[in-house]
């Protein structure tokens, strides 16, 4: 995926999209906290879930693009339901029988809380991801306070792993089309030898960043950000999310 | 004649041991338009480098009037600036205004002072609309245009260009050039583009293996076949 | 192996974030001592790296494929302090943009993949001392195959004091799967080191690069 690819739905017109990416970082940790701290999966997990959805709607985004990124999870929830067969029945516990298996009743219904947990987390994360350029979440964290530093190297990353990626996909494509099929230990040292070429590209490409900001007058030391103060728009969308993400808990208590 | 660069002896070894440039003396009068010529590993990039103290270098350098050192040399980055050949090491920024802009907030102007510095840079690229995009999203001609703005807006006096319309169709090209060719400021241009040193720069300097192997008007460097030969440039 | 929001209890997501954060203001005190600060890009384009550098896969052995995780290459080329602020990035970016790990969980993601590498790298550090090149490359497969299943091991017992997996099943079975995902990784890494090591000898291990910086 290119970053234009990525970044396709972070600028719009909506009122969603105009939201200063600080409040929208705001409600993004108070929902994350909100859910995560909840016992039990249910209804309210379906509530929390329509939260990000309706943002989504509201902006116009395709829905299919927020969905895509949040299945991230998919793979990590999987790889714990392989347990759930071991899992020991709890006294007074009911067994219920999956496939070939009988699973504790107690052990399934934390499973699905854990996974519907991360999933509507994640959904979250995407709707955020997708409608917010990553230019603005810099910005956010800097009038945050996060370290400079930090906060450099992290824009530097964001910057150069689309272009990495590229050049290690260009660089697979190039073994590839030499007709390559190794196994093995074989392949192991192959695809070592391209992460460290890889490697050296990306060294040589930090130092002549380096040189570029040198060049520029950097020392070191982090460019001021003149800070915006928040408009109307804004208040009101943390007001009402905060709100709704707030009612949502409460109502579960 | 007031000088722009003056390098006089002016040598540079690589950690590995590789001697890019080797005794290299040459004056650049302000206002001059100088083509570096040279067959790849002959220098110019290295020596691009080194008139603003981004290599370690033996030999003097004098920069608008001023001995080239640690003490100097953030005023000699400011009066020189250096446009990298690979777009994408220059443009590092989340933002393409943000990447105009990161010179003068390093100088430490007003945020106002750099917004007018910013606007003014883009517009003279033809990229005022792409400030919000990502370098990334650019096409290359766009990002070799966005990374001359990156020095324009620093107001230099000088521009180092390094290979300015390498991997350019022949459309960005001729607008590349017409760019330049507009700019009051001295410019030193390492190329392997004779049309453009033919159409931009008086005089060329022709460097070999580290040294400098000829210096004179273009059109008799780049038309001396024996010459060419001898670069590896025929 | 990315723990999303929501697996852990809130105990062990907080336990994590003060174990990793204490590591973080230990490393952020320490990277000075081998990293010059100006060299803030080189941490920067690393981190892509590591990222960039998880698509190059190689099949292990029944259709299965195993792929780089990067971390021990970090801390080997970087040295471990300025790896450690690379991961701490690498994840903060893959919560935030990607949903790829949780934002309650990156403390524990970065106990596993961050202070993993920083708690054994004086182990690699121990081994490579003969300063032979042979001695390099076996420290930097073991080192890489260590973090690696160690990574797991503390995956599975941060999910059990969750109370989402039987650490009876869970602890055999995620250490056994990452031993040989991590021999992959420990070849991948020391051919990595071996390239490096032959094209810029300077650059594994004395953490600054060699020309000098403004
Ligand atoms: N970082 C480096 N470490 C070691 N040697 C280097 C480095 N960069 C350049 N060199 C060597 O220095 C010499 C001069 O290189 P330089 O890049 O200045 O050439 P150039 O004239 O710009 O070539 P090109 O037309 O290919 O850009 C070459 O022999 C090159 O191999
Ligand atoms: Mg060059």
């Amino acid at each position: 995926m290119s970053l234009w690819e990525f970044e396709r739905h972070a600028r719009g017109a909506s009122l969603i999209h105009r939201v200063d990416a600080r409040v929208k970082l705001t409600a993004l940790l108070f929902f994350i906290l909100m859910v995560t701290s909840l016992s039990g999966a249910g209804w309210t997990m379906a509530l929390y879930a329509a939260l990000p959805l309706l943002a989504t709607g509201a902006a116009r985004v395709p829905l299919r693009i927020v969905i895509l990124r949040a299945l991230a999870v998919i793979p990590f929830a999987a790889m714990a339901g392989l347990f759930l067969p071991f899992i020991p029945p709890a006294y007074g516990d009911t067994l219920i029988p999956l496939g070939p298996f009988t699973v504790s009743g107690a052990g399934l219904a934390r499973f699905a809380e854990v996974t519907s947990k991360a999933l509507v987390c994640a959904l979250c994360v995407a709707t955020f991801s997708v409608m917010t350029p990553f230019s603005a979440t810099l910005d956010a964290l800097r009038r945050f306070g996060a370290p400079p530093a930090f906060v450099l190297t992290l824009s530097l990353a964001y910057r150069y792993l689309f272009t990495l990626r590229e050049e290690a996909a260009r660089m697979i494509r190039a073994r590839d089309a030499r007709g390559y099929a190794g196994r093995g230990l074989a392949a192991a040292m192959v695809a070592g030898g391209m992460v460290g070429a890889l490697f050296l590209r990306t060294h040589e490409r930090g130092e002549r960043i380096y040189q570029a900001m040198a060049a520029r007058g950097f020392t070191g030391a982090a460019s001021s950000m003149p800070s915006a103060p928040l408009q109307a728009a804004d208040w009101v969308f943390l007001t009402l999310s905060a709100a709704g993400i707030a009612l949502i808990r409460i109502a579960a208590l | 004649m007031n000088h722009a660069i003056a390098a006089a002896g002016l040598s540079c070894v690589y950690p590995d041991g590789t001697r890019a440039l080797d005794g290299v003396s040459l004056t650049i009068a302000e206002g001059e338009r100088v083509a570096l010529l040279g067959a790849n590993g002959a220098g110019k990039s290295t020596l691009l480098l080194t008139l603003v103290d981004l290599l370690p270098f033996a030999g003097a350098v004098t920069v608008f009037g001023a001995p080239l050192n640690r003490d100097t040399r953030r005023q000699a980055r400011r009066c020189v600036g250096l446009v990298f050949q690979n777009p994408d090491d220059q443009l590092f920024s989340p933002t393409l205004y943000d990447d105009v802009a990161f010179g003068p907030r390093q100088m430490g102007l007003e945020e106002a002072d750099t917004a007018t510095r910013v606007e003014r840079a883009l517009r003279a690229v033809e990229l005022w609309d792409a400030r919000a995009k990502n370098a990334f999203h650019l096409s290359f001609g766009q990002k070799k245009r966005a990374a001359l703005a990156t020095v324009l807006s620093m107001d230099a006096r000088a521009l180092a260009l390094d290979e300015p319309t390498s991997g350019l169709d022949p459309r960005a090209r001729r607008e590349m050039i017409a760019l330049l060719a507009a700019l009051p400021a001295t410019l030193i241009i390492a190329t392997h583009d004779f049309a453009l040193a033919a159409a931009l720069c008086p005089r060329s300097v022709a460097l070999n293996g580290g040294r400098v192997a000829a210096d004179g008007p273009t059109a008799a460097i780049i038309s001396d076949g024996n010459l060419l030969d001898r670069l590896g440039l025929a | 192996m990315h723990i999303p929001d929501g697996f852990l209890s809130a105990p062990v997501a907080l336990g994590a974030f003060a174990l990793s954060g204490a590591a973080g203001a230990f490393a952020a005190r320490r990277i000075h001592e081998d990293f010059d600060e100006r060299r803030a890009p080189l941490l920067g384009v690393t981190a892509a790296f590591v990222f960039a550098a998880q698509m190059i896969n190689f099949p292990v052995a029944a259709g299965t494929s195993g792929h780089a995780m990067g971390a021990a290459f970090a801390s080997i080329v970087l040295g471990p302090y300025p790896a450690f602020m690379v991961m701490a990035v690498v994840l903060a970016l893959q919560a935030l943009m990607f949903a790829d790990g949780g934002v309650t969980a990156l403390g524990a993601n970065l106990l596993n993949m961050g202070v993993v590498c920083l708690v054994l790298y004086p182990l690699f550090a121990a081994a490579r001392a003969p300063r032979s090149r042979g001695a390099l490359l076996a420290a930097s497969a073991v080192y890489a195959w260590l973090t690696v299943v160690a990574a797991a091991i503390l995956c599975a017992v941060e999910l059990w004091l969750s109370g989402v997996v039987p650490l009876s099943a869970a602890l055999p079975a995620m250490a056994g799967v990452h031993a040989i995902i991590g021999a992959g990784e420990a070849v991948i890494t020391a051919a990595a080191v071996s390239l490096t090591l032959a094209a810029r000898p300077g650059l594994v291990n004395t953490a600054t690069p060699v020309e000098e910086g403004a």
